[in-house]
């Protein structure tokens, strides 16, 4: 059983490789998981900036335009975009009632909502009486809410408008 | 000997540039977590806030008792806020007439929004104090 030099260093390369191949696959294994973690939040991430980016874009044009036209209320068909206010952060009764009356999909057009994309909005008095809502409060992804201050018939109120993916 | 402590080093060197590149991404995508509109939402907030309590005839009252209850009843809790007023007169020149400022003491550590806005006080379609209004917020 003689054995040559180059068997027993054969042997040796063989324990090294093991010992090397193990630690390997412990740090791919954490790479991989650290990298599938990462991108998830990520995504998520992703998502609630754009929910956001909505929801302040959306929040802005009801709280701050009266709409074009600014008469839309006499004729809601020929609305180009919409607005509830008659001057900033002053909401018109009016243009409350015509919105809150307007069906879901046209409503979620008028807000620049995407077709994944859902809302809810209600306008409540400081003691959490709501006095106006519409859309659908019913939401499985993510959500971002936004609070709005307002004036209505006088009273400060809070404009609260949820979207949801 | 010479062979081995060569080896070492190589190791030592990919240890470290591994672990430099771990906490790269590890910080990077943890700054990405956080809400890029999250500080444009309370500037917004903090301006609709002040429009709200100039149009409804606060500032002009000049009250700080009723200020202090409105904006505490108008943000969330886990705000904090302070208001800084200040009401000038017109004779020769802007004078300070009056001022107060209410809310919370912030420490140099909060990281604040902030907002200001001009309003001007009528009596009998006169002027009686050109006024500004400048809101601090931060999250508690």
């Amino acid at each position: 059983m003689d054995k040559s030099p180059s068997t027993k260093k054969g042997q040796m390369s063989s324990v090294d490789f093991l010992f090397a191949s193990i630690i390997f696959v412990f740090i791919l294994a954490f790479f991989t998981g650290f990298w599938y973690v990462t991108t998830g939040d990520l995504d998520n991430t992703i998502k609630r900036n754009r929910l956001e980016a909505t929801a302040v874009v959306a929040s802005d044009l009801l709280i701050k335009s009266p709409g074009v036209p600014s008469n839309w209320t006499e004729n809601p068909s020929t609305i180009l975009a919409i607005g509830l206010v008659s001057q900033h952060n002053v909401f018109d009764k009016i243009k409350l009632e015509n919105f809150t009356s307007l069906d879901y999909n046209s409503s979620s057009e008028l807000l620049g909502l995407s077709q994944s994309q859902g809302f809810y909005f209600y306008i409540e008095d400081l003691d959490g009486n709501r006095k106006y809502q519409t859309g659908n409060s019913s939401a499985n992804g993510q959500v971002v809410f936004i609070t709005r201050y307002g004036i209505l018939n006088g009273q400060k109120v809070k404009m609260r408008l949820m979207i949801y993916e | 000997m010479s062979k081995g402590f060569a080896l070492s080093i190589d190791a030592l060197l990919a240890i470290v540039i591994a672990a430099i590149l771990i906490f790269t991404i590890a910080f990077l995508s943890g700054n990405a977590k956080e809400s890029q509109y999250q500080n444009l939402i309370m500037k917004k907030q903090i301006n609709d806030v002040l429009i709200v309590m100039d149009k409804t005839g606060e500032f002009a009252s000049m009250n700080s008792t009723l200020i202090n209850a409105s904006i505490t009843e108008l943000f969330p809790s886990s705000y904090s806020w302070r208001l800084k007023m200040s009401y000038y007169n017109y004779s020769n020149g802007f004078e300070l007439e009056d001022g107060f400022i209410i809310g919370n003491n912030q420490s140099a550590s909060d990281e604040t929004i902030e907002s200001h806005r001009e309003f001007i006080t009528f009596s009998n379609s006169s002027v009686i104090y050109y006024g500004t209004a400048e809101l601090v917020v931060w999250l508690r």
